[in-house]
C-alpha cells in the first residue's frame, strides 16, 4: 500500500515547523483565516504539481512566495510504500518551487540543526542525510515530478522508479479529479469520458485529422478537376473535352502552317534567288531579240524599195505600150470612116483611087489633045465664048468666095462662141464639182470609214464568238480542283487507314489484356487451389497433432520409448498410428511382432516426431504465404502488365490519331480550298459567260450605232452627189440652149448665104449655058462638031475632079501607109508586150507579197517573243519591288527561313509575288490562330483552379507558353492522361476510405467496454448511494453529436460494406456499375469529410469524441434530465456533495483501470473545503463513500461536529505573530482495528 | 410547372443585372448554372419569368434577363453601351485574347501600361468613367470594380489579387459584334 502519510512544513505558509499526518481522514478546524485553506492547498499540490490549479485566488501571494518564502522553507511530504517510506522535498530554487526525492522516512533531524534552525542549503542537507540515504537530484520540472510520482516510466529514468505511488501513463486525471473536488468544479462529461476512457487504456485512441485534411486538402477542388473531363452536358457533351479538343486542333493548324510557312518561305527564297539569277539574262535576251526585230524592218524597207523601183520600170513600160496600142485604135478608128466632102469613104476606096492617078492623067491628057484638035479651027470662037464664061466663072467664083467667106467668118464666130460657152460652162462645173468634193469627199470617207468600222466590229464580234474567256484561270482552278480532290481522297484514304488501324490496335489491346487477365486469373486459380490443399494438409496435421495424446501416438511417446526404430518402422501412420482407441498394452517386453521378428535396420522409414509435425506445419504455412505472395504478385504484374499493354498500345494509338488530326485538318482546309476553287471556276464560268454576252452585246450596239451612222453617211453621200450632178445637169442644160440659139442663128444666116450663092449660081450657069448655046450655035454656024467637044469637055471634068480628089487624099494614104507599118500592124505586138509586163509585175508583186510574209512572220514571233521576255523582266522588276517591300514587313522578320540558302528541293514555278502574298496569307492566318489558341486556352482554363490537380499552367504570357501548353494539353488527352489521375485519385480515396474505417474501427473497439465501466458505475451508485436527498445517479452513454465523427463512422460503415468496390478497378470488384456509384458515394462521403474537418475546430478525433456521455442527477424532485455538463445540482450542499461523489467514483474507476497491473494498492487523498455545509451524516456516508475506494479525505471546516468520523483533528491557530499553529487535538486510532 | 427550388435564388441574381457564368468561382453560382441548364428547367423558368416580363436570356455558358426597354431609357442605355465599348477596347487592347477564362491581376495592367503607349491613351479616355479619379491604379480599380459589380469578371485571388474573366464577358463582346456599320458611315466616324 502506498500513500501520502505525512505532510510537513518548515518555514512555509506562515507555519514554523509542522507535522500532519495524513494518513487517513483529517479533519482540519480553525477560526476564518488560520490557513486550513492553506493546509489543504499544500496536499493538492503534491498531487497536481501546478501552482496555476491550487485555486489562489487571483492577486493573492503566488504559491512560491507564499508557501517557500526563505531560502529555508520546505514543504515535505512523506509517502509510505511497502519498501519503507520516502519524502519529497520541495523547496525554492531560482525563484521556483523544485522537488528532490529522498529515499528515506522523514526524520526532523535531517532538516533542523541541532540549533533549532533549519538547513538553509542542500548542502548542509546533504550532510545531514549523510552516505546511507540516497536522494535524487534536483527536479524543476513539474511534469517530471508528476511523472515520477504516477510511474510514467517513459519520462524519467530508471532511479526514479522507485519513488511512483502508482504507475499510470495516463494519469492526468488522477490530479484534475482531486483538483476538482477541492475546487469544486462543476462536472462536465467530457472530463468524465476522457477519466474513464484513460482507465481504459494506457494509450491514447485518436485519429489525426490534420492527416486527412492534408490528403483530402484539395480533393474536392481534385474531384471537381477531375469530374469536369467526364461531365456531360444535356446534350451529351464534355465542355472541357471539347475545349481541349479545339485547343488541340487549333495548335496542329497553327503547327501546319509555320510548316506551310517554312515551305513558303523556302521556296520564296528560292525563287527570289531564281529571279535574280535570271534578270541580266533575260534583260540580255530582250536585247539581242530586239535587235534582231530591227533587222528584220529594215530588210522589209529594203525590199519595198527595190519592189517599188522595178514595178515603176514595169508600170512605164505597160503604159507605153498602152497608150500606143489606144494610138493604133485611134487612128484606126480615123482612118475607117474618112469623110471627104460629105462622103464617107474607107481608107481602102481612097487608096484604089488614089493608085489610079497615073491613069487618069493620061486619059485627062488624051481628052485634052483629042479636044484641042477638034476645036483648033474655031479657036477664036471659042476663045470669045471661053473669055465671057471665065468671066461669068471668076465672077460666080468670087461670088463664093464672098460668101464663102461670111459662112466662114460666121462659122468661126460660132465657134469661138461655143468654145467660149464650152469654156464658161466647164468652168461652172468645175466650180460646182469643186465646191462639193470636199463635203463629198468627207461624206465618201465617213462612209468608208463606217464600213471599215463595221467590218472591224464584225471581225471582233466573231472573235468574240470565238473567245473563250478566262481559259487560263478557269484552266488552273480545273486542275486546283482535281488536285484538292486527290489529295482530300488521299487523306481520307489516310483517315480510314489509321482509324481501321485505330479498331484494330484497340482490339488487340483488348485481346491481350482479356489474354493477360486470363493468364493471371488461371495462375491464381491455381495458388488458391494449391493454398487449399496446403490448408487441407495443414487441417490434417492439426487434426493428428490434436489427437496426438489419445492416439496410439501419444501411448507410445509416453509408454514406449525408443518406439520409432521398432514399430515405428512397420506401422502406417494415417491409419493406425494417429488412430485412438486402440487402447495398446504393453504385454512384455520380448521384441517381437506378433510372433514374427525382423530386422527393422534395413526398413529405411523414420517416424515422424510431434515437432516435425509442427515443423511441418509450419513449412505448409511458410508455403501458402508464399504463395498469397506470389498471389500479390501475380496481382501487381498483372497490374503492371495491363499498364504497359496500355502505354504500348495508347502510344500507336495516339500515333494513329495524330495522323487521323492532322489528315483531317488538311482534308478540311482542301475542302476549302476545294470549295473555295469550285466556287471561284462557277464565277469565272459565270463571268466568262456574262463577259461574253456583253462583249457581244457591246459589239451588237457599236454595230447597229455604226449602222446607222453609216446609213446616215450614205445618205448624206448621195444627198451631196446629187445636188452636185443636178447643177451640173443644170449648167449644161442652159450651155446646150446657148450653143443652140447660137447655132440656128449662123445656120440661118449660112442658108441665107446659101441660097444667095445658089441663086448666082444658078444664074452664073443659066448666062453660062447661054454663052455656050451661043457658042455651039456658032460653031454650029460654023459648022463646027461641037456635040464631040462637049463630051469631051465633060469627059475632061470629070477627069479633073478625079485627079483632084486624088491630089488631095494622096497625103492620107501616104500617112495611112506609114500607120500600118508603125503602129497597125504591131498592135498584137504591143498587146503581147503590154501582158508580159503586166505578168512580169505581177510576179514581182506576188514575189515581193511573200517575201514581205514571210518577214512579217517573223517579225511576229520576235515580237511574240519580245512580248513575252518583256512581261518576264516585268514581272520580275515587279516581284523584286514586292520583295523589296516584303522585306520591311513583320512577317518577314518573323520568318527565319527566309534567311535559309536556296535549294533546289523547293523549285517552283509560282511568282514571288504570289508566294509573298500566300506566306502574307499564311503569316496573318497564323496570328489569327495563334489568338484563337489563346482564347480557346483561355477559356479552357477558365475550368480550373490555379491550384487544380494536373498541374496546368494557368497564367500563360509568351507565345512559347502558349504552345508548350497546347503541346502538353494534347499529350495529355492522348495518351489518356486523365485515367492516371482519375486513378491516382481513386487510389488515394480509396486508401483514405480505408485508413478511415480501420482508425474509426479501432476507435469504436473500445465502446462496449465503456459501456461495461459506465454501467458499473450505474450500480455502484444504486448501491452505495448514502444520501437521501439523491434519489438517484446515473450515466449513459448517447451517439455522438461530433459531426466528424458521425462522418468517420458512416465512411466506417461503406467501407466494411465495400471493402472490395473502392478505389482502382481490381479483379474482386463487382462490375463497373456499381462500382461507379459506390466511388461516387465514397466521394460524397470524403467532401463532406473535409468540408467538416475544416469546421472542426480540433486537429485529432479522441475517443472521447465518440461517444457522449450524458447523465442524469435526481435530488428531491429535482430531475436534471440526461445532461452534458452540470454546473449546480440543488443547493450549494447538495451540489458539493454530488460532485464530490462523482469525482471519487471517478477516481476510483480510474484506480480500478489504469493501474490493473501491477499497483492497486495505493491510496490517494480529496481534499473538500468548508464541509460544515453538509451535514455530518452526508459527512459521515461521503467519507465512508471515499474509503471504500481506497481515498482519504481531508476537510476543513470552522468547527468539529463529528470527530470520530475522522482519524486526526487538527486544530489551527494564529498566534500574535500571525504565525500559523497546528496542533492535532484528536487521533481516532479506532479505524485501525 | 416545375419551377426549380433555386428559382429565388435564380431571380435575386439576375434581377440585379447580375449574370449566372458557368465558370464562376462561385460554387452556388455554378450550381444554380447547371441548375438552369437541367434537362427542361430552362423552358420552365423561361415562361415562369416572362410572367412577370423578365426574359431569360441564354448566352455562351451564362444567363441573364433582358426586359424590353422603353424608348425614353435609350439614351441612357447607349451612353452605357459607349462605356462598356471604351473598356472593352481597352481591354483587347491590354490583351487580345481577353475573353473568358483569362486571368490577370490589376499590375499586370500597370505593368502594360509602361510599354503600350496606346494602351495609356485609352487609359486615360476611360478617366472620363472613373469619376474624378486620376492616377492610372485607381481608374483601373474603378474600371475592375464596375466589371465585378456587373459580373463580368470576379476575384479569384485575394491575396495575389487576380481576377478571372467569366463567361459573361462574352455578352460584352456580342454587344460589339452586333453593332452594324456600313460602309458609307464608316467614313463618316471622325478618326
Amino acid at each position: 500500500m502506498r500513500y501520502l502519510s505525512k505532510i510537513i512544513f518548515i518555514n512555509s505558509a506562515s507555519i514554523k515547523y509542522s507535522e500532519i499526518n495524513v494518513d487517513g481522514n483529517v479533519h482540519f478546524i480553525g477560526t476564518q483565516g488560520v490557513g486550513k485553506s492553506t493546509l489543504l492547498r499544500a496536499l493538492l499540490f503534491f498531487y497536481n504539481a501546478n501552482q496555476q490549479k491550487l485555486g489562489i485566488p487571483v492577486g493573492k501571494k503566488s504559491f512560491v512566495e507564499f508557501y517557500l518564502p526563505y531560502q529555508d522553507s520546505y514543504i515535505i511530504y512523506e509517502v509510505i510504500r511497502e519498501t519503507g517510506p520516502y519524502c519529497i522535498l520541495v523547496f525554492k530554487s531560482q525563484g521556483r518551487a523544485c522537488y528532490r526525492f529522498i529515499d528515506t522516512h522523514y526524520d526532523k533531524k535531517y532538516f533542523i540543526n541541532n540549533e533549532g534552525r533549519a538547513n538553509e542549503t542542500w548542502d548542509k542537507l546533504k550532510l545531514s542525510f549523510g552516505k546511507e540515504i540516497s536522494y535524487t537530484r534536483k527536479i524543476d520540472k513539474y511534469d517530471d515530478y508528476r511523472n515520477i510520482l504516477y510511474g510514467n516510466s517513459q519520462g524519467v529514468g530508471a532511479e526514479f522508479r522507485k519513488y511512483s505511488i502508482l504507475e499510470s501513463k495516463q494519469y492526468q486525471n488522477i490530479p484534475r479529479a482531486i483538483q476538482h473536488v477541492f475546487l469544486n468544479y462543476k462536472v462536465e462529461s467530457e472530463f468524465i469520458k476522457d477519466t474513464i476512457i484513460k482507465s481504459l487504456n494506457e494509450e491514447e485512441i485518436n485519429i489525426d485529422l490534420s492527416n486527412y485534411s492534408h490528403h483530402l486538402k484539395d480533393f474536392d477542388t481534385q474531384l471537381t478537376d477531375i469530374k469536369k473531363w467526364t461531365d456531360r452536358t444535356k446534350s451529351g457533351e464534355i465542355i472541357v473535352r471539347k475545349q481541349a479538343e479545339t485547343v488541340a486542333t487549333i495548335f496542329l493548324a497553327i503547327k501546319f502552317l509555320s510548316r506551310e510557312k517554312e515551305q513558303l518561305a523556302r521556296t520564296l527564297v528560292w525563287q527570289f534567288n531564281e529571279i535574280k539569277n535570271q534578270q541580266p539574262k533575260i534583260s540580255e535576251k530582250l536585247q539581242s531579240e530586239e535587235a534582231q526585230k530591227f533587222q528584220l524592218g529594215n530588210k522589209i524597207s529594203e525590199i519595198d524599195k527595190k519592189f517599188q523601183t522595178k514595178k515603176d520600170k514595169i508600170t512605164a513600160e505597160i503604159s507605153v505600150y498602152e497608150s500606143k496600142i489606144k494610138e493604133a485604135k485611134e487612128k484606126y478608128q480615123l482612118y475607117e470612116n474618112i469623110n471627104i466632102n460629105g462622103i464617107s469613104l474607107t481608107i481602102e476606096n481612097i487608096i484604089q483611087r488614089v493608085a489610079k492617078k497615073k491613069e487618069r492623067e493620061n486619059e485627062r491628057d488624051d481628052f485634052n489633045s483629042q479636044k484641042e484638035v477638034l476645036e483648033a479651027r474655031f479657036i477664036d470662037i471659042k476663045q470669045k465664048y471661053e473669055a465671057q464664061i471665065n468671066q461669068l466663072t471668076n465672077q460666080l467664083s468670087a461670088f463664093e468666095n464672098a460668101k464663102q467667106t461670111d459662112i466662114n467668118i460666121l462659122n468661126e464666130n460660132l465657134f469661138q462662141l461655143k468654145e467660149k460657152l464650152v469654156k464658161e460652162y466647164d468652168k461652172l462645173v468645175e466650180d460646182i464639182k469643186k465646191q462639193h468634193l470636199e463635203e463629198l469627199q468627207f461624206a465618201k470617207n465617213l462612209l468608208e470609214e463606217k464600213k471599215q468600222n463595221i467590218n472591224n466590229l464584225q471581225i471582233s464580234k466573231a472573235e468574240i464568238k470565238h473567245k473563250r474567256y478566262y481559259e487560263i484561270e478557269i484552266e488552273k482552278y480545273t486542275h486546283d480542283i482535281n488536285n484538292f480532290e486527290e489529295k482530300i481522297r488521299i487523306s481520307e484514304n489516310e483517315i480510314t487507314l489509321k482509324a481501321d488501324e485505330e479498331v484494330t490496335l484497340k482490339k488487340q489491346w483488348e485481346i491481350e489484356k482479356d489474354r493477360v487477365e486470363e493468364i493471371a486469373s488461371n495462375k491464381r486459380e491455381k495458388f488458391i487451389q494449391q493454398i487449399s490443399s496446403i490448408d487441407d494438409q495443414i487441417v490434417s496435421i492439426s487434426d493428428k497433432l490434436e489427437n496426438s495424446k489419445n492416439s496410439f501416438y501419444g501411448w507410445l511417446n509416453k509408454e514406449y520409448p525408443g518406439w520409432q526404430k521398432t514399430i515405428g518402422k512397420v506401422i502406417d501412420e494415417d491409419t493406425i498410428l494417429f488412430k485412438s482407441g486402440l487402447s495398446p498394452e504393453k504385454v512384455s517386453s520380448d521384441f517381437n511382432f506378433y510372433g514374427i521378428r525382423l530386422d527393422l535396420s534395413e526398413i529405411d522409414k523414420t517416424v515422424k516426431t510431434v515437432s516435425d509435425y509442427e515443423n511441418d506445419k509450419a513449412e505448409l504455412k511458410n508455403h501458402t504465404t508464399g504463395i498469397q505472395k506470389n498471389i500479390i504478385t501475380l496481382a501487381e504484374q498483372l497490374s503492371n502488365d495491363v499498364e504497359n499493354l496500355k502505354r504500348k498500345y495508347q502510344q500507336k494509338i495516339s500515333k494513329c490519331k495524330d495522323v487521323i488530326r492532322n489528315n483531317e485538318y488538311i482534308n478540311e482546309q482542301h475542302k476549302i480550298k476545294l470549295n473555295e476553287a469550285k466556287v471561284n471556276i462557277k464565277e469565272l464560268i459565270n463571268k466568262a459567260a456574262s463577259d461574253k454576252q456583253s462583249a457581244l452585246n457591246k459589239i451588237d450596239h457599236e454595230i447597229q450605232l455604226i449602222s446607222e451612222a453609216k446609213l446616215n453617211a450614205e445618205n448624206e453621200f448621195n444627198r451631196i452627189e446629187n445636188i452636185s450632178k443636178k447643177q451640173i445637169e443644170n449648167r449644161k442644160k442652159d450651155k446646150k440652149n446657148n450653143v443652140d440659139a447660137a447655132q440656128k442663128k449662123v445656120d440661118e444666116v449660112i442658108a441665107l448665104i446659101n441660097s444667095e450663092v445658089q441663086n448666082k449660081k444658078i444664074d452664073t450657069h443659066k448666062k453660062i449655058n447661054i454663052l455656050k448655046e451661043e457658042q455651039k450655035k456658032e460653031f454650029n454656024d460654023k459648022g463646027a462638031e461641037t456635040k464631040k467637044i462637049l463630051n469631051l469637055e465633060i469627059k475632061i471634068s470629070e477627069v479633073a475632079t478625079e485627079l483632084e480628089f486624088i491630089g488631095n487624099n494622096t497625103s492620107i494614104t501616104e500617112r495611112y501607109k506609114y500607120d500600118k507599118e508603125q503602129l497597125f500592124d504591131k498592135v498584137q505586138h504591143f498587146k503581147n508586150q503590154k501582158t508580159n509586163f503586166e505578168n512580169q509585175l505581177g510576179i514581182e508583186q506576188d514575189k515581193h507579197h511573200t517575201q514581205r510574209l514571210t518577214l512579217i512572220a517573223e517579225i511576229d514571233i520576235l515580237k511574240s517573243t519580245i512580248l513575252v521576255i518583256a512581261q518576264q523582266l516585268a514581272n520580275i522588276a515587279e516581284d523584286l519591288q514586292k520583295h523589296k517591300l516584303f522585306e520591311l514587313t513583320d512577317c518577314y522578320k518573323s520568318i527565319k527561313d527566309l534567311s535559309a540558302e536556296p535549294t533546289d528541293e523547293f523549285r517552283t514555278e509560282k511568282r514571288c509575288i504570289i508566294l509573298i502574298e500566300e506566306l502574307n496569307n499564311t503569316h496573318y492566318k497564323g496570328i489569327d490562330r495563334y489568338r484563337e489558341l489563346q482564347e480557346a486556352i483561355n477559356k479552357f482554363n477558365g475550368n480550373f483552379h490555379t491550384q487544380n490537380i494536373f498541374k496546368f499552367k494557368l497564367n500563360l504570357i509568351e507565345q512559347s507558353e502558349f504552345f508548350q501548353f497546347a503541346e502538353d494539353l494534347k499529350e495529355f488527352i492522348d495518351e489518356d492522361k486523365i485515367s492516371l489521375y482519375e486513378k491516382r485519385v481513386n487510389e488515394l480515396f480509396a486508401d483514405i476510405i480505408k485508413q478511415v474505417g480501420k482508425e474509426t474501427t479501432e476507435l469504436l473497439s473500445k465502446e462496449g467496454e465503456i459501456r461495461t465501466v459506465i454501467s458499473d458505475i450505474n450500480k455502484d451508485f444504486v448501491k452505495r448511494n448514502f444520501a437521501g436527498v439523491i434519489k438517484s445517479i446515473e450515466l449513459r452513454v448517447a451517439f455522438s453529436a461530433n459531426k466528424v465523427v458521425h462522418l468517420l463512422m458512416e465512411i466506417k460503415k461503406f467501407n466494411d460494406e465495400n471493402i472490395n468496390d473502392l478505389g482502382e478497378a481490381n479483379l474482386f470488384s463487382n462490375n463497373e456499375q456499381t462500382r461507379e456509384t459506390k466511388n461516387k458515394k465514397a466521394v460524397g462521403l470524403l467532401s463532406l469529410l473535409v468540408k467538416e474537418i475544416s469546421n472542426y475546430k480540433h486537429n485529432d478525433i479522441h475517443l472521447s469524441d465518440s461517444f457522449e456521455l450524458e447523465f442524469k442527477i435526481v435530488e428531491n424532485d429535482n430531475d436534471t434530465n440526461w445532461v452534458q455538463n452540470l454546473a449546480n445540482v440543488g443547493s450549494d450542499g447538495t451540489d458539493v456533495l454530488v460532485k464530490a461523489m462523482i469525482n471519487i467514483m471517478l477516481l476510483n474507476v480510474f484506480k480500478e483501470g489504469a493501474t490493473k497491473n501491477r499497483f492497486k494498492d495505493f491510496r490517494l487523498h480529496c481534499m473538500m473545503d468548508e464541509i460544515g455545509k453538509l451535514h455530518p451524516t452526508n459527512v459521515r456516508g461521503i467519507l465512508k463513500f471515499a474509503n471504500d475506494r481506497n481515498i482519504n479525505l481531508i476537510n476543513s471546516s470552522p468547527q468539529s461536529f463529528d470527530a470520530l468520523a475522522y482519524r486526526y483533528t487538527y486544530k489551527l491557530a494564529k498566534d500574535d505573530k500571525s504565525v500559523t499553529i497546528i496542533n492535532r487535538l484528536i487521533t481516532n486510532n479506532r479505524e485501525r482495528q | 410547372m416545375n419551377i426549380p427550388k433555386q428559382t429565388a435564388s435564380i431571380f435575386e441574381i439576375l434581377s440585379r443585372g447580375q449574370f449566372i457564368c458557368s465558370n464562376s468561382n462561385d460554387e452556388f453560382i455554378r450550381k444554380l448554372y447547371t441548375v438552369i441548364e437541367e434537362d427542361q428547367n430552362f423552358d420552365y423558368l423561361y415562361d415562369y419569368f416572362l410572367n412577370i416580363s423578365f426574359i431569360l436570356e441564354k448566352g455562351n455558358e451564362y444567363y441573364y434577363f433582358s426586359r424590353l426597354e422603353n424608348k425614353i431609357d435609350l439614351e441612357r442605355k447607349i451612353e452605357q453601351a459607349f462605356k462598356w465599348i471604351d473598356i472593352l477596347d481597352f481591354l483587347k487592347t491590354f490583351d487580345s485574347s481577353f475573353c473568358s477564362g483569362f486571368r490577370f491581376t490589376p499590375s499586370d495592367i500597370l505593368v502594360k501600361l509602361n510599354l503600350d503607349a496606346e494602351l495609356k491613351t485609352k487609359l486615360e479616355a476611360l478617366k472620363r468613367y472613373s469619376a474624378g479619379k486620376d492616377k492610372f491604379n485607381e481608374i483601373i480599380e474603378k474600371i475592375l470594380n464596375d466589371l465585378e459589380k456587373d459580373k463580368f469578371i470576379e476575384i479569384e485571388n485575394l491575396i495575389s489579387h487576380e481576377y478571372k474573366v467569366l463567361a459573361s464577358f462574352n455578352y460584352l463582346e456580342q454587344l460589339i459584334i452586333s453593332i452594324n456599320i456600313s460602309e458609307d458611315a464608316k467614313h463618316e466616324i471622325p478618326e
